[in-house]
């Protein structure tokens, strides 16, 4: 459901709440849908009930998730992701590659930013042509 | 809630009956087919005599009822009174075997370790275990003596052979030692780590007053020395060792028994307080006692096989007068060199690894 | 709910714990990680009154173990090996355990049962490896402890049932808040279920800490400069170690992260980010730093 790299140094409860708002993000998880239990949840993948309360908790601060007592936790109605949001973080991804590539082709600052301009203009231009 | 205060723990006691209750149905076998039967059939065999006698008197030359029934009366008697057949056995076997399954037996098999994690206190431990222990050794005899005098109340003629009384002394003088040599093994099962080495070393002890005279006189006298202070000795304080306890009841000093027997249960009872779990399975349980362990061990085997060797060289090679000293010297280190092998084999063998 | 304070314990004269200081929270999955031979039982059982310390003490729920059948009536212990009494047959057991603990629970064995296929009629000596451990899983979770000391759980398990112990072992936590210490030498065996951990070597616990804190006190940056690395940085006290790949510089900074960053900014880097490191890397160079090998650790 949530993938976890237990190896990594993100911390666990910060992985789950990422994975869960990408599960939001993806329509994996639907706002007003029920979560499994931390019980469940912590049996389902094997992890520190603790952890996996703290995520819960995180979440439900972020308004991410509302508990109901004696229900259960919901994802929220009101949560709307911003999607463009996570479209910007691969955006930004994209572009640290071609820096530090960049970097290794022995490029300066300044001629970075250079070359980011003249493409721009270059799209401009194209924009301009229709 | 005033019980619970008593160590007595119903959990523990069903745990270590179960352990050993086999223990006491063979004991009480062996007693019912070696004793019991023939005792319980006493009449029935001789009426059966008295028919042969009488289908065939040619087979028996005078024959008198009356002096075969005396015959039958004092053999009956001489078992009641004597430790007979498989009775010295059982007598010393059965509290050393059941000593070392309720303590050498978990020690080795290092159940101990789970059951002091468990909610029970050393004391309730150790006492449970005495008591089972006690009932696992007293239990055959009793059955035995009951199904004597159930026989007794049944059959009429049962009762001009044997009574109520002689049974219940029998019954009395073989719990009186069963108890002893219970207490002599719970000892020994404190001080050791595995069943093993308990039984190795109850028996040595066991013998080891007699066995050690025995030895000491056979050695003077290779030297030429013939002295009856060791007899004599034997013949007075014989029956204050364990091996005194076979000899009739009359002649054991019984109270000089019953308090060594409990002050052996309370050194027992504060050696296993004393018992580390880290040494289960070791052949003794304090590192002190080794070195003693060591030095008695090498001892005793350098004066048998001094003994032995002379005896053999004896035998092999002629010579015109005694053997020559320097072979029961050559024995001595023999035995030394032995004895010392074995006792720090059979403590390396069972070290425990860390 | 365990506290350790300064534990010495001997075995046939060699020192095998030297001053172990322990402290468990309640609630808390604590992994006790360590190679074969660095004391992991022996600590475990000085912990559940197996062995005696020969220093210090152990504290478990506020009392000294010792001798102490209240607190160990909730305390569920399973053994490396499981010394379960070989000649009696399943059923036996679970009567002794059901006799011996008073708050056993028998809705909670039957419940658990369900999901192990037991023949009650089967006796110890007779069971799997795998088998004897869930049953003494499923015995010491009948108590209903509040306490749960367990050596080794799931080694020479296979996957499949190492999973199915495990998730025994969540489950009462997130159900009874049940206090847990666990041993591994293999510490991707439990960094999953851990909170905290606590790391020994040859007798002594070289570290203990929360996994967050671990995983936030050793960081990685990667940077880059126009030129050389500054001198000031190379030398900077907080650094544990700088790998170098053209002009890419990975630094691995312990405990000062921000300190280290802002150092970084006065040089004006053309790159600085913090990347990801695993658990075992920072094992690796948490424990590098103190003079331990990975290899001597074997994590």
């Amino acid at each position: 459901m949530i993938d976890i790299d237990v190896t990594s140094s993100t911390p666990i409860y910060a992985q789950i709440i990422r994975g869960m708002k990408e599960g939001i993000l993806k329509g994996i998880f639907e706002p007003g849908e029920k979560l499994p239990s931390v019980r469940d949840m912590a049996k389902m993948m094997t992890l520190n009930p603790n952890t996996v309360q703290k995520a819960y908790k995180e979440l439900e601060r972020e308004k991410v998730v509302v508990t109901v007592r004696g229900r259960g936790t919901f994802i929220s109605e009101e949560y709307k992701p911003r999607k463009d949001e996570h479209k910007l973080s691969e955006v930004k991804e994209t572009f640290k590659k071609g820096i530090i590539e960049a970097f290794y082709m022995g490029f300066s600052k300044e001629e970075l930013i250079d070359l980011v301009k003249n493409l721009l203009e270059e799209m401009e231009g194209l924009g301009r042509n229709d | 809630m005033g019980l619970q205060t008593l160590p007595f723990n119903k959990t523990l006691f069903k745990k270590d009956w179960k352990m050993t209750k086999w223990l006491c149905f063979v004991a009480a076998g062996i007693l019912f087919f070696t004793m019991t039967l023939g005792v319980i059939n006493t009449y029935n065999n001789y009426q059966r005599t008295l028919k042969e006698v009488e289908e065939h008197p040619e087979r028996f030359s005078d024959f008198d009822a009356e002096v075969h029934k005396d015959y039958i009366k004092e053999s009956l008697m001489r078992m009641f009174k004597r430790l007979t057949g498989m009775e010295p056995v059982v007598i010393i076997f059965m509290p050393m075997a059941a000593a070392a399954l309720l303590f050498g037996e978990e020690k080795r098999k290092k159940t101990l370790e789970v059951l002091s994690t468990m909610p029970f206190t050393r004391r309730e431990i150790f006492f449970n275990k005495v008591i089972v222990a006690c009932v696992n050794v007293f239990l055959p005899f009793l059955i035995n003596a009951v199904i004597m005098l159930a026989a007794l109340g049944l059959s009429k003629g049962l009762r001009n052979f044997y009574s109520a009384g002689m049974v219940m002394s029998w019954l009395g003088a073989d719990v009186f030692r069963l108890f002893v040599v219970l207490s002599f093994s719970l000892l020994f099962a404190s001080i050791t780590g595995t069943s093993i080495s308990h039984l190795v070393l109850t028996i040595i002890f066991f013998i080891f007053p007699i066995g050690f005279a025995g030895l000491l006189d056979m050695n003077m006298s290779l030297w030429g020395y013939h002295t009856s202070v060791i007899d004599t000795f034997l013949n007075t304080f014989g029956t204050y060792t364990m091996p005194g306890l076979l000899d009739g009841i009359e002649n054991i000093p019984i109270v000089f028994h019953l308090i060594s027997a409990i002050v052996m249960i309370i050194a027992a009872k504060l050696l296993f307080d004393r018992n580390k779990l880290e040494r289960s399975g070791e052949t003794l349980e304090f590192e002190s006692i080794e070195t003693f362990f060591k030095v008695g061990v090498t001892v005793c085997t350098s004066l048998l096989i001094g003994v032995i060797f002379t005896w053999l060289i004896g035998g092999i090679i002629f010579f015109s007068g005694d053997v020559p000293r320097i072979v029961t010297i050559v024995g001595y280190i023999i035995g030394i060199l032995i004895g010392w092998f074995i006792a720090s084999y059979s403590i390396k063998l069972n070290r425990v690894k860390a | 709910m365990i506290k350790v304070e300064g534990l010495d314990k001997y075995l046939g004269g060699d020192k095998i714990l030297d001053d172990i200081n322990i402290h468990v929270k309640k609630g808390s999955i604590y992994g006790l990680i360590g190679p074969n031979g660095a004391g992991k039982t022996t600590l475990i059982k000085n912990l559940v009154d197996i062995y005696e310390p020969d220093k210090g003490e152990v504290i478990i729920r506020g009392e000294n173990i010792k001798d102490n059948t209240k607190i160990k009536s909730r305390l569920g212990y399973v053994s490396d090996f499981q010394y379960l009494y070989p000649s009696f047959k399943v059923r036996e057991i679970v009567k002794f355990y059901k006799e011996a603990y008073p708050f056993w629970n028998e809705d909670r064995y039957n419940q658990l049962t369900k999901l192990l296929k037991l023949d009650g009629n089967k006796k110890i000596k007779y069971l799997s490896k795998g088998m004897k451990t869930q049953l003494a899983v499923l015995l010491t979770l009948s108590i209903m402890p509040n306490v749960l000391i367990l050596d080794e759980p799931t080694s020479g398990l296979d996957p499949v049932v190492k999973r199915k112990v495990l998730n025994l072992i969540v489950d009462e936590v997130s159900v009874s808040e049940t206090t847990v210490l666990i041993s591994s030498h293999n510490l991707g065996e439990l960094e999953q279920i851990c909170d905290h951990i606590g790391i020994i070597h040859e007798g002594k616990i070289l570290l203990e800490d929360s996994i967050e804190n671990l995983k936030s006190n050793v960081r990685k940056i990667q940077v880059a400069f126009k030129g050389e690395l500054p001198d000031d940085i190379k030398k900077n006290e907080h650094i544990l170690k700088i790998e170098s790949i053209g002009r890419i510089h990975q630094i691995v900074v312990k405990d000062n992260l921000e300190i280290v960053m802002e150092e970084i900014k006065k040089h004006n880097p053309i790159l600085l980010e913090t990347i990801d490191m695993s658990l075992e890397e920072i094992f690796v160079y948490k424990m590098g730093g103190e003079g331990y090998g990975f290899a001597d650790i074997a994590l």
